[in-house]
């Protein structure tokens, strides 16, 4: 790390040949396009790089790079999209917390992921992945904690749609 | 969805990487590298206006000192003009309108008076 602190090429090839693979896979899961999460890769570590520096050894590395990662790609999506997230807790039904999934691959998971509207997909990301709090989701998106709330029910209601369909069209094929 | 899916979908995703396009690294090592360049422009930028700074203070403060080694009115106000009134001088006049020799002591008298030697 002091390597790259002091901007040796070298060492920042062998951090990027590290995590690389890692980010990519995050990226992949906020982004639609692989073009778009290699772009947010690319751009998260040369962020990393720039500010090398300022990461005094609070917390984890891994835990401070992922951060920086995952803003930018949300950085990405707000130019993309429309983050419009308005739907407060008390407009939504009750969620059905009962289990729908037996065993689900990556690239299903992606797919599915990439199916929900920017907002739900996001929150679902940084909730349910990434361990953050709704009060750092509301933080980091500027919405409320109850806006956060309700996407990630309004989230889970899709995925769950999504899961039985696709559970039903392999019942079909089969 | 259950807390266990929730599990199951960190799992599965936790453990999954991807290797990207060998072009990433090219696109972020010429990132990097024209970073690079451009803090050392804004470096030698910020350097230069420094040097041409301490130039122009330099010159300015050695022709001030110039200007004032060389001031007339320094060398005015050092010197005390006193006109020497020569009319008041008791000295007869040859008939060739020349100072006589022989009336030398008269002026010595004369300048002591005035207060040059």
């Amino acid at each position: 790390m002091d390597s790259c602190r002091k901007g040796d090429a070298k060492a920042q090839k062998k951090l990027y040949d590290m995590y690389a693979p890692l980010f990519m896979s995050i990226a992949m899961r906020y982004m639609k396009s692989f073009q778009s999460a290699e772009d947010v890769m690319v751009m998260g570590f040369f962020k990393i790089f720039d500010n090398i520096n300022k990461y005094k050894g609070e917390g984890s590395f891994e835990g401070w790079m992922k951060r920086i990662l995952v803003n930018e790609a949300l950085m990405q999506i707000r130019k993309r999209n429309n983050l419009r997230m308005t739907v407060e807790l008390t407009d939504i039904d009750k969620p059905d917390d009962s289990s729908v999934i037996d065993d689900i691959a990556y690239e299903e998971l992606v797919a599915i992921l990439s199916e929900l509207p920017p907002g739900y997909r996001t929150i679902f990301n940084m909730y349910v992945i990434e361990g953050y709090k709704h009060r750092e989701i509301a933080e980091e998106l500027g919405i409320s904690i109850n806006t956060s709330k309700s996407q990630l029910i309004l989230a889970k209601k899709k995925m769950r749609e999504l899961l039985k369909k696709k559970e039903l069209g392999k019942a079909y094929i089969s | 969805m259950s807390d266990k899916d929730f599990d199951k979908i960190r799992e599965v995703a936790e453990n999954h990487t991807i290797q990207p396009r060998s072009e990433a690294w090219a696109k972020l090592d010429s990132k990097l590298k024209s970073k690079k360049t451009r803090v050392r422009m804004i470096n030698y930028r910020n350097i230069s206006i420094a040097a041409i700074m301490i130039s122009i203070l330099s010159v300015t403060a050695v022709f001030s000192m110039y200007l004032k080694d060389h001031d007339p009115q320094i060398f005015a106000s050092n010197e005390e003009f006193r006109p020497i009134v020569l009319e008041e001088l008791s000295i007869e006049l040859d008939e060739d309108q020349f100072y006589s020799v022989a009336n030398i002591s008269q002026l010595k008298a004369a300048y002591a008076k005035v207060g040059m030697h």
